[in-house]
């Protein structure tokens, strides 16, 4: 297939060698002569813009850091309106349920749009094993299948466009409750004598493991966690937050123990 | 080193083989004849009393199940502080109060040994593939002097920091994870009213940065905490009221973390 390829940075870079690899033929923008070098330097076209990236493409994948910039690159820079007819936009970028929709709106009407948020990291898209949660309609996920599987399993379709990033969200506002959570434990730990070095070397071997456990127990404490995942969650909470009080959904017992996960490493 | 196991249940049946087949020589003790026999095709050798074990022993091992059984076995003319040698360890794998340690911690010394708490985790399972997790408290020497035989069926080993402390450290594991039940039951039921069903969001979220112990058995169970609080709710609820009990008494906050355990024991009917 031809694909174009927009955000070929730290999860784009290896998605584009997959691609390659895959015998598709790629063409990813990129606007400086440094960058052209490094593109095709992968064995990928360098296009220079958005229309080039979107010229006779059976896909184009966004892999862009924000929703802003999904935004800025798919409606303001015209990329969505210059898809050509049949083919299928495919956005990783994690973002509100509303960017999916607006892109949609904004495409041809015989342009397929599918958000396909991700789990996982360069080393899992390197091995193929990335988790991709894709939302749109059957039609869509079919066709952009294909694509995706050059460099993700599982791929979850989720939902109709949108889902993938509600469920993402989902996954973020647990993730930072976990956090909230471990952090209150290790605090608690502190008060009755238990060090928090100790406590997480034995933790993330029993029944209160998680992910997020094993993040924090890799990093040696809490507060450094925090801070190397900091920026990622509070932007994904937000949207979160804002997505349940938009469909006047209650976060429920999630809520405390995401606000414990905002309040700065051991401020009590 | 000359090892003594009582409680060879469905926990300490498990690390009792590990330690004998690990070449360790061991002496049992149990109530019943009937107990032991697993153990006739093993080297292990069996005592009469608790105080005859100990007297062949520089590491008594308790697995029995509560406070008052880890008393009794201590305690008496029969009992092992009756047979203890000097420089003996005595280890209490048993989950009980950290206070309930501390006080036994004494009564140990007085008789010359030393008693270190370390409680497990990881089941019988964990006790026969040799990869159950011990929670250690007491003096660094006594832990060191243990670890050889705990490595036996344990890995890690970890040690918590003085007596009590490995009793601690279960107890906030147990508290963690009852707490960790109601986010992730909370959000499956999220996903409902955004669109998601259950299956898909348990399926994403296993593969994702929010996977955790609890949410697999809140999606094995379908989504709901019912089965999960046929068998376990009781214990959940004692563990969860037990380090409510340990703040109190430390004039420790308790806070989310404690609230979120408490909104798990209402959601499975167990209320504290």
């Amino acid at each position: 297939m031809r694909i174009g390829f927009v955000g070929a940075g730290r999860m784009g870079r290896p998605m584009v060698t997959r691609l390659l690899a895959a015998g598709h033929e790629v063409r990813v923008l990129a606007r400086s002569p440094d960058r052209r070098t490094g593109i095709t330097g992968l064995g990928a076209v360098a296009a220079p813009d958005l229309e080039a990236v979107a010229a006779h493409a059976d896909a184009v994948v966004v892999c862009v850091f924000t929703d802003d910039q999904v935004r800025e690159v798919c409606l303001d820079g015209g990329l969505a309106q210059a898809m050509p007819p049949g083919s299928v936009l495919i956005v990783h970028t994690t973002g509100s349920p509303d960017t999916a929709t607006a892109l949609a709106a904004a495409a041809p009407d015989d342009v397929l749009v599918a958000d396909a948020p991700l789990s996982g990291g360069p080393h899992d898209i390197a091995a193929g094993r990335l988790t991709v949660m894709i939302g749109g309609d059957d039609t869509t996920v079919t066709r952009a299948r294909p694509v995706l599987s050059a460099y993700a399993d599982p791929i979850v379709h989720v939902g109709p466009l949108g889902a993938g990033h509600r469920v993402k969200l989902v996954n973020n506002a647990l993730f930072t409750a976990q956090i909230g959570l471990i952090a209150e434990a290790v605090r608690l730990a502190a008060d009755l004598g238990v060090p928090e070095s100790a406590l997480m070397s034995a933790l993330p071997h029993a029944s209160s493991s998680s992910r997020a456990l094993a993040g924090v127990a890799a990093r040696g404490s809490v507060a450094e966690f925090r801070s190397s995942v900091g920026d990622f969650v509070r932007k994904d909470v937000a949207v979160a937050r804002a997505l349940a009080a938009g469909l006047g959904v209650e976060l429920g017992v999630l809520d405390a123990a995401i606000a414990a996960a905002e309040t700065s490493a051991g401020s009590r | 080193m000359r090892v003594g196991f009582i409680g060879l249940g469905s926990q300490g049946g498990p690390m009792a083989r590990r330690i004998v087949e690990a070449g360790h020589p061991t002496t049992l003790w149990a109530r019943r004849a009937a107990t032991l026999e697993p153990f006739a095709d093993t080297p292990a050798t069996y005592a009469d009393t608790p105080a005859a074990l100990a007297a062949r022993s520089d590491l008594i091992c308790l697995c029995v199940v509560g406070d008052e059984d880890v008393r009794q076995v201590l305690s008496g003319p029969d009992g092992v502080l009756a047979g203890l040698t000097h420089g003996a360890v005595v280890a209490v794998h048993a989950t009980v109060h950290p206070d309930t340690c501390r006080e036994l911690a004494k009564t140990v010394a007085a008789a010359g040994g030393t008693l270190i708490d370390a409680p497990v985790s990881g089941g019988s399972m964990g006790a026969a593939a040799g990869t159950l997790l011990v929670m250690a408290g007491g003096p660094a020497e006594a832990v060191r002097r243990a670890r050889p035989v705990f490595d036996s069926y344990a890995n890690p080993v970890v040690h918590l920091g003085e007596v009590g402390a490995g009793q601690t450290a279960k107890l906030l594991n147990n508290l963690l994870f009852t707490a960790n039940l109601a986010t992730a039951r909370s959000t499956l039921a999220l996903g409902a009213q955004l669109g998601i069903g259950p299956d898909r969001l348990g399926e994403v979220i296993a593969h994702g940065t929010a996977n955790s112990f609890a949410l697999g058995r809140v999606v094995s169970g379908g989504g709901s905490l019912d089965r999960l609080a046929a068998h376990a709710g009781h214990l959940l609820r004692k563990d969860v009221g037990l380090v409510a009990d340990l703040a109190a008494a430390a004039g420790a906050d308790p806070g989310v973390v404690l609230s979120t355990a408490d909104a798990t024991l209402a959601m499975m009917n167990h209320p504290r």
